[in-house]
């Protein structure tokens, strides 16, 4: 039953789309969901919103992964769900019952709820429910912060697609402040920048206070903070709907400063972030000492094979080119979108490693690719670890953020530890709670 | 920017009504544009000298996307801006639903900003009011609304409907109702009868149309009377209800 | 309360997860009618084998417009290249929640496809609104109404098991100890339904002499092999030694098969223990571990609840089938059971620790969180199932 897997070779990459979003995968094609798909989820990412809970109203089938996810990695009590049956569909009366579920969900939960956002799907959006009155209601009803958000992958192809406009609904949350201050937002990741990178000690040097992240606000109050912040530095394509409506809002000026782990790349974007700053950055000290850590790094681990996917939190380009750079071998990229912003780097690996091989995840061929017992030493990305089985594999989680020097060393650490203490794929990735 | 969505039964002369208001209002000197929202995509067919401008449910059927407003809009009578939403394939699909990806996709072009209209007319169906017939009448959209009737039974029954999704909606700052316009098919007693109604529902007559045979004699030239004759008495009538529109808007 | 609000419980699997359950290892291709999240979910949450499988079970990535214009002709095309390129014995197509907003008639898309493709084609008016029981038995029923042959031999001692599938049954490895069992006690064949089988065992499915029916789910299929074939069916799990020797006699009588009859008199002397349960879950399950409990534990009052369909023929008077969530909460509240056994959430509607909650993982209800928990209950290691 076996069948070839679809792939292109990087010399052909050029597919065809929208031209800000690109898909490898030619178009009219049944969608194949490997074990390893997901991410973070429309849910999880609307839970970012401190003190908040979220009303899931859906056929039951709908929150099911969610919810799983949610009791799996701590965030189902704040998460209730309202199952629209058949009838409802056609009186509209679970619109009603909105009403009544997020009385009893205000008035019960403890401690005190401060904001909500009630989460509509596809078939509302086919019904064209009106979520956004809704959520007014809720608001002047109830005297807290009401938004509606949308988990319809029905609008995955169009300009507003949920994964976007779910950023857009958690910044919404910040009301506008005339007053600002010299600190900078990031925008577009989950988590906020790792520990150990060197962005907040450079920030701090050149006089912005703070750097503020959602993830990093316990209460309402201080996610209302973001709102005085001088400038968003959007790190994540997905935030780029929610860094415009900031703009349009808040009145907060943005720049895209994309995760990147080739060390060239990062020299750039700080040059672009002094641009965009009107500052000068003081990095250099953290190129240097990241450009000795990362020699040192390649070579204890040697010149192995690793096979980069787009689970990881990168842009798999991007990746492949600064491990290419570093001295490794990449054979095969799993991605399925090409944005871009990432032209500049498929072109270089069009130059310099022109024998790569582009497999997307979702093509229907990939349901017979462990057939093929493709082999690496290395696999970044649940998907790059879950096709070429056996490789001892990094994560990369969107749960932890790694960005600037400190970033492309830490790449470098997690491939050593995977190396070391190698892990159960399957048990590490059920565990991290990925949903499509 | 006055936004009014006509509602009113099939067949009881909505588009009618509705373009000849647009071409009057644009002959007191505004920029009117017209959006029909009923799959059979002909409400502005008179006010285009029978040019046909492309469904925007057909243009996106055939193309996936639209970049471009020129493919879904043209400029008619007066430089009147003329679209039309458009329906699925008769028996599919969802034509309410229809509607709204058609509004989403007149906003994602900016077709307000671009056109910079003072008036636009929603002409929609009004026999159904699903969440997509509805969809003229959500803020943002319209913030009035019109219903056309007769004194015929379902005419009535049709407006009784439309106002009762108005009233469902009115915590939710969706468009009020404006009036009633009787459009007369001369059925008994119909004056009394369609007054009666008036103030059963509460709702003001703002205009009483008489049939008139010139209607169709402009029609199948594909025009307005208004445009066809604006010296008749039907044309002056509905003149009359199009300064009454102007005034408002100038006094707001 | 109000009705349909779940706050502590998650969405159970829905009758899309159903389907694929059943068809997941009789090589077809298997397409659901999603916009992709639904996919996700049985691919992900409820199908412990789909890592490392190769099974096809794919979205057909519908999108807005489709549904607006009521556009089948892109689903039938991706459909058509699928079967070129994947060669797979028969296809099946299943809904969602977005395409049933327009009604979208799967019969129909199914003539069609058949034609198109010279395949046998399923139909599954699924919508995500049912849960996974629902699916689970109309393919069950599908699958004996669509593949069996009529019997033009047959076979001697050869037993079906039919309504498995590890949303409630988990691990193969108990369907595997059934199987044993069944071997042991003298069958000659035995084909398990979706677990173990391939669709070409089960396209003689007609020539079994009995069928063993291990979920309410798969009392369709059964009865309808009974009224076309004239199989008789049993229901039930063998759990704990008392009830397996029970059940082995049972499958021997109405084989055929000679066996001696053996007096229980542990049964006999057994006190009586006057707790009260509750056993939360799958009808046949529930009432497979009551007759457990009264077996073996001496345990008389025991009562079965399930958020999914209960069989009218498998009813005791008290039992309940449950509707939402709440009602949950009243029953726990308002009975005072000693002992309440059911999947590891519903511990959460436990308000005391005077009441002895044990826990017996059911993937419908609780997906990835228990689905690697190893728990023996087939046969004699039944006996060993709970500490009373």
């Amino acid at each position: 039953m076996s069948t070839q897997p679809f792939y292109l070779p990087i010399s052909e990459l050029g597919a065809t789309g929208r031209s800000d979003r690109r898909r490898v995968m030619p178009p009219q094609y049944l969608h194949y969901c490997p074990p390893s798909a997901g991410g973070w989820g429309i849910i999880r990412v609307g839970l970012l919103v401190p003190e908040s809970v979220m009303l899931f109203v859906s056929p039951a089938g709908c929150g099911r992964h969610g919810a799983i996810a949610g009791l799996q990695l701590g965030f189902k009590k704040r998460l209730f769900f309202l199952h629209i049956e058949e009838i409802d569909l056609v009186t509209g009366q679970h619109l009603d019952k909105i009403f009544q579920a997020a009385d009893e969900i205000l008035t019960e939960t403890k401690p005190r709820t401060k904001a909500m956002t009630i989460c509509a799907t596809c078939i509302d959006d086919l019904l064209g429910s009106d979520y956004e009155a809704i959520a007014r209601q809720l608001e002047s009803k109830y005297d807290i912060p009401v938004r509606a958000c949308h988990m319809n992958p029905i609008a995955m192809d169009g300009k507003t697609p949920p994964v976007f406009t779910i950023q857009q609904t958690i910044y919404d949350f910040i009301p506008s402040s005339p007053e600002k201050e010299a600190a900078v937002n990031i925008i577009g990741s989950f988590a906020p920048f790792a520990e150990n990178s060197e962005f907040r000690a450079v920030m701090s040097a050149a006089g912005f206070k703070d750097v503020r992240h959602i993830a990093a606000c316990p209460t309402l109050e201080d996610l209302t903070k973001m709102g005085h912040s001088s400038h968003n530095i959007l790190v994540k394509a997905g935030g780029r709907l929610a860094a415009q409506a900031m703009k349009t809002k808040l009145g907060i000026p943005y720049c895209f400063a994309p995760v990147a782990y080739g060390i060239a790349t990062i020299r750039q974007t700080y040059s672009v972030l002094e641009e965009f700053l009107k500052v000068r950055l003081d990095t250099e000290k953290y190129y240097e000492e990241a450009r000795e850590k990362i020699q040192d790094y390649c070579k204890l681990i040697g010149p192995l094979t690793v096979a980069v996917g787009e689970t990881a939190n990168a842009s798999p380009f991007e990746l492949a080119r600064a491990l290419i750079e570093y001295g490794f071998q990449v054979p095969y990229i799993f991605a399925d979108m090409t944005m871009d912003i990432e032209e500049e780097h498929i072109t270089w690996l069009k130059k310099y490693a022109p024998e790569i091989k582009v497999y997307t995840n979702v093509h229907p061929t990939m349901v017979d690719f462990l057939q093929e017992k493709v082999t690496v030493d290395l696999a970044i990305g649940f998907d790059a670890g879950y096709f070429c089985s056996g490789a001892n594999t990094v994560p990369l989680l969107l749960d932890e953020q790694l960005y600037g020097y400190a970033g492309a060393v830490a790449l470098l650490q997690q491939m050593w530890d995977a190396l070391e203490n190698p892990q159960d794929h399957r048990t590490q990735m059920y565990a991290s709670g990925m949903v499509i | 920017m006055k936004k009014i969505a006509i509602y009113g039964k099939g067949g009881i002369g909505k588009s009618t009504t509705t373009s000849a208001l647009s071409a009057a209002i644009s002959n007191l000197g505004y920029k009117v544009m017209q959006i029909g929202c009923d799959p059979k995509a002909d409400s502005t067919i008179n006010l285009t000298n029978g040019r046909r401008v492309t469904p925007i449910m057909n243009y996106l059927k055939e193309y996936g996307s639209c970049s471009s407003l020129e493919d879904i809009a043209i400029k008619g009578y007066n430089d009147i801006v003329c679209v039309e939403a458009g329906g699925p394939t008769p028996g599919l699909g969802c034509a309410g639903r229809g509607i709204i990806a058609a509004f989403n996709l007149l906003e994602e072009l900016h077709a307000f900003e671009i056109y910079k209209p003072d008036f636009v007319f929603y002409d929609v169906l009004g026999d159904v009011v699903c969440g997509g017939f509805a969809m003229p009448i959500r803020e943002g959209y319209a913030d009035e609304v019109i219903i056309v009737t007769s004194g015929e039974k379902m005419s009535l029954f049709a407006a009784n409907n439309i106002k009762s999704a108005i009233d469902n909606f009115a915590e939710r700052n969706y468009a009020c109702l404006r009036g009633l316009i009787l459009n007369r098919r001369n059925v008994e007693n119909e004056e009394n009868v369609v007054h009666d109604f008036a103030r059963k529902i509460g709702a003001e007559i703002i205009g009483d149309v008489p049939r008139d045979n010139n209607v169709q004699l402009y029609e199948k030239q594909n025009k307005t009377v208004i445009q066809g004759n604006p010296d008749l008495h039907i044309s002056r009538t509905i003149m009359e209800i199009a300064h009454r529109i102007v005034e408002e808007k100038e006094a707001s | 309360m109000v009705k349909g609000l779940y706050k502590k419980l998650p969405p159970f699997a829905p009758d899309y997860s159903g389907v694929c359950s059943v068809l997941f290892e009789l090589g077809g291709l298997v397409v659901v009618h999603d916009a992709g999240g639904c996919t996700g979910n049985i691919t992900c949450y409820d199908e412990p084998r789909w890592y490392g499988n190769s099974s096809a079970t794919l979205s057909s990535e519908l999108r807005e417009l489709e549904v607006v214009l009521g556009d089948d002709s892109k689903v039938f095309n991706k459909i058509e290249k699928a079967v070129a390129d994947l060669k797979r014995r028969f296809i099946a197509i299943l809904g969602s929640p977005a395409p049933m907003v327009i009604g979208t008639d799967y019969g129909a898309i199914a003539t069609s496809l058949a034609k198109k493709t010279n395949l046998p084609v399923l139909a599954f008016d699924t919508n995500g609104m049912k849960y996974y029981d629902e699916g689970v038995s109309m393919a069950f029923l599908q699958l004996a109404k669509k593949f069996t042959r009529p019997p033009l031999v047959t076979k001697d001692k050869a037993v079906n098991i039919i309504g498995a599938t590890p949303l409630d049954l988990g691990d193969r490895s108990h369907m595997e100890e059934l199987m044993l069992l069944l071997l042991n006690a003298g069958c000659e064949e035995v084909c398990c339904w979706s677990m173990g089988s391939t669709l070409e065992q089960i396209e003689e499915g007609a020539q079994a002499n009995l069928n063993i029916v291990v979920s309410r789910a798969g009392l369709e299929g059964a009865r309808y092999l009974q009224n076309h074939y004239n199989i008789p069916y049993l229901v039930g799990i063998p759990i704990g030694k008392e009830e397996t020797r029970s059940f082995v006699a049972n499958v021997r009588s109405l084989l055929g098969i000679a066996h001696k009859e053996e007096i229980d008199k542990k049964s006999a002397n057994l006190a009586v223990d006057k707790r009260t349960v509750l056993i939360i879950g799958e009808q046949v399950m529930g009432n497979s571990l009551r007759k457990y409990l009264r077996r073996e534990k001496g345990l008389e009052k025991v009562t079965v609840a399930s958020f999914f369909n209960m069989d009218n023929s498998l009813l005791e008077a008290g039992d309940i089938p449950l509707k939402h969530e709440d009602q949950l909460t009243k029953l726990i509240e308002n009975q005072r059971f000693d002992v309440i056994i059911g999947d590891p959430l519903y511990q959460t509607f436990v308000p005391t620790k005077d009441i002895c909650f044990l826990e017996f993982p059911h993937v419908a209800v609780s997906s990835r969180l228990h689905w690697d928990k190893k728990l023996e209950y087939i046969g004699d290691y039944g006996s060993f199932l709970f500490e009373l």
